[in-house]
C-alpha cells in the first residue's frame, strides 16, 4: 500500500462523482444547453419565415452555440467547487494529510475534473447542435458540413478547459466565494470592460487572447459572429490551455507554499 | 516514535510553538496538555506536515511525515472531523483509503470500528458533532498506522463514547501503538493517559509521568489534629508555615513539611493526633504548571 499518482486520481474521481452537486450542475447545464440551444434556433426560424435573410452555415453553427458562456460559466464554477468546497468543509486537511507532496492532489482533481466534463460536454453540444438544427428546419447544418464536427468538439473543449481555469482560480484562492466573484470578473467583466479601456487597434489585439473570446473562437466557423478578429480554433485552444495552466501552475505554487 | 526537536512556529508576530522539543514513545496512551491557545493543534499540524515550520524538525518513524511512501499507514490523524457535507461517510474514508490503495474492505471495518455502520451512506452534513467525531477516528485509522494523533477528539462525544474512546486509546496502545491526544482538560487525561506533555505558550512545561507530575508541583500541605492546636500554631506560624483552620483542633499548615512539624511539636512538648500529608490532585499540578507558564510572560 502506497500512494501512486493513479490512486490519487481515483481518489478525486470518487469525490467527484459521490457527491450530487456534481450531478445535479452537469444535469441542468445539458438540459439548459439543449433547450437554448432548440428555442434560439426555432427563434430564428420564425425570424426567417417573417422574411429576414436565410443564416449561413456558420450562422447556424454559431446559433446552436450561443447558450456557451452560460455553460462555460457554470462549468468554471464547478472546477472552483471542486476545490474550495474541500477548504470551505476542512476535508483539505484529511485530504493534504493523505497525499503530503499535494501537488498530485490538484493534478489528479484535474484529470478526473477533465474526464467528467469531456464526456458530457461532447454529448450535450452534439445534442445542442442537433437540437438546434433541427429546430431550424431547412437552413440548418448537418454534421457533414465542413468544419461542423470541429466546432462541436471545440465546444465541449472550450467549456472542459474554462472548468480547469476555475479549478486553477479555485486553487489560488481557496474560498468559493472569492474564486467564483474571480471567475465571474476573468469571464465575464474583463472582456466587457477591455474594450472600452482599451485604444482601438490595442483593443482588438488584445482581446481575443482573453478567455471568453478565446473560448468562443475553439467553435466559431470563419470566425463568424464577433465584432472583431478572433484567432482561429487551433490557435484559441492553445491560448485557453496556456490559461488553464497557468493558474493551475498558481494552485500548486499556492498549495505547496501555503500552511493546509 | 514521534520525534519534536526545537520545533517553532511563528504567525506574523505571535510566537505560537516555541522551540519546543519532546518525543513520544510507543505502547502508551501521552496525553498532550494545554490551555487553549497553547499551540497543541500547531503542533500536531506541523507533525502531519500541515503547517510549514519556521524551524525545528519533527519526524515520524524517523523520517519527516511527508518522505513517508504510505504516510496514511504510518501515522493516523484527527485534526478536525471535517467531511464535506454532501459526501456520505463511507464515500469519505473510500476517497480517503484509494489514494493509498486501501480497499473497501477496509473502510468497513473502521466504520464498525466506530459504530458508524448504521449511517455509513447518510451524508455527513447531518451528522451530530459526536458522529463527525467517529467519523474522523475512523479516518485515523484507516490506514492501520503505528502511529496515532487525535486533536482533542473527546469534543462532542457523548459520555458513552467518551468511554469507548478511552478504550479505543488504551487498546491501541497496548497493540505497540504510540498514541498522542490533545486535549485542555486534565481530567480526562488523569484517567486516560500514562505519560503527560504539558504546554502553554509555546512552551514546554512538563514532559513526564502522571505520579511525577503530581509531586513536582507540591502545591500540598499537612492537615494536622492536636489538643493544644492553637500553641502549636503559633508555634509552626514562628516557624514560617501558613496555617488555615480547617475545624476545631484541626487546620492546614502549608511550608513546612510532615518531619518538621513533628520535631517542633516533640521539641515545643505538644502532642499531635494526627498528621497527614496532602499531596495536590493532578488538576491543581497542572493549574500551577500553567499558571506559571501565564506568569512568566
Amino acid at each position: 500500500m502506497r500512494i501512486t499518482f493513479a490512486r490519487v486520481v481515483r481518489s478525486e474521481w470518487t469525490k467527484l462523482h459521490s457527491l450530487r452537486s456534481t450531478w445535479l450542475t452537469l444535469g441542468t447545464v445539458l438540459l439548459l444547453a439543449v433547450g437554448l440551444a432548440g428555442a434560439i434556433g426555432y427563434g430564428v426560424r420564425r425570424s426567417v419565415q417573417s422574411g429576414d435573410p436565410a443564416p449561413t452555415t456558420a450562422d447556424a453553427v454559431g446559433t446552436a452555440f450561443l447558450p456557451m458562456d452560460f455553460l462555460m460559466l457554470v462549468i468554471g464554477i464547478l472546477g472552483v467547487l471542486q476545490i474550495t468546497g474541500e477548504y470551505g468543509s476542512g476535508t483539505i486537511r484529511a485530504t493534504l494529510s493523505a497525499v503530503p507532496r499535494r501537488w498530485p492532489v490538484l493534478a489528479a482533481k484535474a484529470v478526473a475534473l477533465t474526464g467528467v466534463t469531456v464526456p458530457v460536454l461532447t454529448v450535450g453540444c452534439l445534442a445542442a447542435f442537433l437540437v438546434c438544427q433541427a429546430a431550424l428546419g431547412p437552413d440548418g447544418a448537418g454534421l457533414g458540413d465542413s468544419g461542423v464536427p470541429g466546432a462541436i468538439v471545440g465546444a465541449a473543449g472550450s467549456a472542459a478547459l474554462i472548468g480547469l481555469l476555475g479549478l486553477g482560480i479555485g486553487a489560488m484562492l481557496r474560498h468559493t466565494a472569492g474564486a467564483i466573484t474571480a471567475l465571474v470578473v476573468l469571464l465575464m467583466v474583463v472582456p466587457a470592460l477591455l474594450g472600452p479601456v482599451l485604444p482601438g487597434e490595442r483593443e482588438e489585439a488584445v482581446l481575443k487572447y482573453v478567455p471568453t473570446l478565446a473560448g468562443q473562437a475553439m467553435y466559431a466557423l470563419d470566425g463568424a459572429g464577433g465584432p472583431f478578429d478572433t484567432l482561429s480554433p487551433g490557435p484559441a485552444a492553445a491560448v485557453l490551455v496556456g490559461w488553464a495552466g497557468l493558474l493551475l501552475l498558481g494552485g500548486v505554487a499556492v498549495l505547496r507554499r501555503r500552511d493546509g | 516514535m514521534i520525534e519534536v526537536q526545537a520545533l517553532t512556529k511563528r504567525y506574523g508576530g505571535t510566537l505560537a510553538v516555541d522551540e519546543l522539543s519532546f518525543s513520544v514513545t510507543p505502547g502508551q496512551v501521552t496525553g498532550f496538555l494545554g490551555p487553549n491557545g497553547a499551540g497543541k493543534s500547531t503542533t500536531m499540524r506541523m507533525i502531519v506536515g500541515l503547517d510549514r515550520p519556521t524551524a525545528g524538525t519533527v519526524t515520524v518513524a524517523g523520517r519527516p511525515y511527508r518522505d513517508h511512501p504510505a504516510p496514511l499507514c504510518q501515522v493516523g490523524t484527527l485534526l478536525d472531523a471535517a467531511a464535506h457535507r454532501g459526501r456520505s461517510a463511507r464515500s469519505h474514508l473510500l476517497a480517503l483509503a484509494q489514494t493509498h490503495g486501501i480497499g473497501r474492505r477496509r473502510v468497513d471495518e473502521v466504520l464498525e470500528t466506530v459504530g458508524l455502520t448504521a449511517v455509513a451512506d447518510r451524508r455527513a452534513g447531518g451528522f451530530s458533532l459526536g458522529m463527525g467525531q467517529r467519523l474522523g477516528i475512523a479516518a485515523a485509522l484507516l490506514g492501520d498506522p503505528a502511529v496515532v494523533i487525535l486533536d482533542e477528539p473527546v469534543n462532542g462525544l457523548d459520555p458513552d463514547g467518551v468511554l469507548w474512546l478511552r478504550n479505543l486509546l488504551k487498546g491501541l496502545a497496548a497493540e505497540g501503538r504510540t498514541v498522542l491526544v490533545s486535549s485542555h482538560l486534565m481530567s480526562e487525561m488523569a484517567v486516560t493517559a500514562e505519560h503527560l506533555v504539558v504546554i502553554g505558550r509555546g512552551r514546554l512545561l512538563a514532559d513526564t509521568t502522571v505520579a511525577e507530575l503530581i509531586a513536582r508541583v507540591a502545591v500540598g500541605s499537612v492537615l494536622v489534629r492536636s489538643p493544644h492546636a492553637t500553641e502549636l500554631g503559633d508555634l509552626l506560624t514562628a516557624h514560617g508555615a501558613a496555617l488555615s483552620p480547617v475545624g476545631p483542633g484541626v487546620f492546614h499548615a502549608a511550608g513546612l513539611g510532615v518531619e518538621r512539624i513533628g520535631d517542633l511539636a516533640l521539641a515545643g512538648g505538644l502532642a499531635i493526633h494526627e498528621l497527614t500529608p496532602r499531596r495536590a490532585s493532578l488538576e491543581e499540578a497542572y493549574m500551577e504548571l500553567t499558571r506559571e507558564a501565564v506568569e512568566y510572560r
